[in-house]
């Protein structure tokens, strides 16, 4: 049973620290529904109930992991279906919703081929290579998070650098890969 | 791709950081030795620090506290603009399917074709009522989607199939692996789904066409060995019949 003082401690913390993370949370919620829309309402909902359930997070631990397992439920459990109905497809994603190019066309429309490459994957592996390479988690975070074995996130590593890296490679080579 | 000791799995989490002592030492012995494992190496490097980069283009919204109340339910959650409409939908989800079922849809599907159904039943006349792509943009999407799953589907094929027009062409996924979900409507506006999986392990090829029904609508299954593929939509089972032959007989 959690003290009240440890429950305002927790609400206080996820309100103070949902606006730090927000755009992160919004980023896996674009990587997991593939368009603006989408990511707007599942991000939207994961911070409302990430607020909702203030009082179960635990005080000092990673607020960031809590609120992408709640936009990942929900996006699992309500959205995705919510998002067929709408609009009529799963995991379709495309980067042509993306922001005008900026001072580097060049630079920018290399990106933007990279994005679309990594949008292109199927939403298992897309959702995997975000946390991992894009977010940064260990191969056993994003397994806790996701609630897969570590072995399936390294399935779906290896499969998704094999076709990225191909992709990549018909375009202009690997020199700054690792 | 793996050779006897080192996987596709073990190159990549040691290119990640990620591998044991005792796989790293496996793999670059098999570096020094083996041609192979440094060419299959080399296929798996990737620029990483050019994905971070490319996810910097995605511009999230500015920030709103959402306004939650601690005993508020979901269906209070509509309050809120946003989300409003998602939470609309969500209940409609609820009330049109039943909590257990949908679950159950979400979480156990039977198989690819459970999957396909569950959210092919999600679809109305509506769905692809204003989808009217150009011939080059379809062309292209085709192109895209068919690689997926290593197809080369032709659109004359699909635009040549009678009482069905060729609406639209995405991939989905199912359990990580791409699922081809080519969508037609009839004259009528009924939504009819031409999905292909690739198999996981091949079988021997059939030419045998079976029809079922799953969440109320007409289905026909068929297998060439390599893939498996389904045309679902409607309750006119000769029409999804019909289609099922004529796409089994181009060899899609």
């Amino acid at each position: 049973m959690l003290t009240p003082w440890k429950r305002r401690s927790a609400q206080g913390e996820v309100e103070a620290g949902l606006p730090q993370i927000f755009p992160r949370v919004w980023r896996y919620a674009y990587s997991l529904s593939g368009t603006r829309d989408g990511a707007d309402d599942l991000a939207q909902a994961a911070c409302l109930r990430a607020m909702e359930r203030a009082r179960q997070f635990q005080s000092g631990t990673h607020l960031d992991r809590w609120v992408f397992r709640i936009t990942r439920n929900l996006w699992v459990s309500e959205l995705r279906k919510a998002q067929v109905r709408k609009q009529g497809g799963l995991s379709v994603v495309d980067a042509e919703e993306i922001a005008d190019p900026g001072q580097n066309p060049e630079r920018d429309y290399d990106r933007r081929e990279v994005l679309q490459a990594v949008l292109d994957l199927p939403e298992a592996q897309r959702e995997t290579v975000f946390l991992v390479y894009i977010e940064g988690y260990s191969y056993k975070e994003a397994a806790e998070l996701l609630e897969i074995p570590l072995a399936t996130v390294m399935s779906r590593l290896a499969t998704a650098r094999g076709r990225l890296s191909q992709k990549f490679r018909d375009q202009e080579g690997v020199s700054d890969a690792k | 791709m793996q050779n006897e000791m080192i996987s596709d799995e073990d190159l990549v989490a040691y290119l990640d950081g990620e591998a044991d002592p005792a796989t790293i030492g496996r793999i670059e012995a098999g570096l020094r030795r083996e041609a192979d494992v440094r060419r299959r190496l080399d296929h798996l490097r990737l620029d990483v620090e050019a994905l971070k980069d490319s996810f910097a283009l995605l511009e999230p919204p500015v920030f709103t506290m959402p306004e939650a109340a601690p005993a508020r339910g979901r269906a209070a959650a509509a309050a809120v603009p946003v989300w409003g409409t998602v939470a609309a939908a969500c209940v409609a989800l609820v009330v049109g399917f039943g909590a257990g079922h949908w679950q159950q849809e979400v979480e156990a599907p039977k198989g690819w074709m459970a999957y396909v159904a569950a959210y092919q039943a999600l679809y109305s006349p509506a769905t692809l009522a204003a989808i009217d792509q150009p011939q080059e943009a379809l062309r292209s999407e085709l192109a895209r989607v068919s690689d997926a799953v290593g197809k080369d589907i032709d659109l004359a094929q699909l635009e040549g199939l009678a009482d069905v027009t060729y609406k639209r062409g995405q991939v989905l996924s199912f359990k990580g692996r791409p699922l081809v979900q080519l969508a037609f409507a009839t004259p009528t506006g009924v939504p009819i789904a031409f999905c292909i999986i690739e198999k996981k392990e091949a079988t021997a090829p059939s030419d045998q066409i079976a029809t079922l029904e799953l969440e109320g609508l007409s289905a026909a299954q068929w297998t060439d060995g390599v893939h498996d593929y389904v045309i679902i939509g409607g309750q006119d089972t000769a029409l999804i019949e019909r289609l099922g032959g004529q796409l089994q007989a181009m060899q899609i």
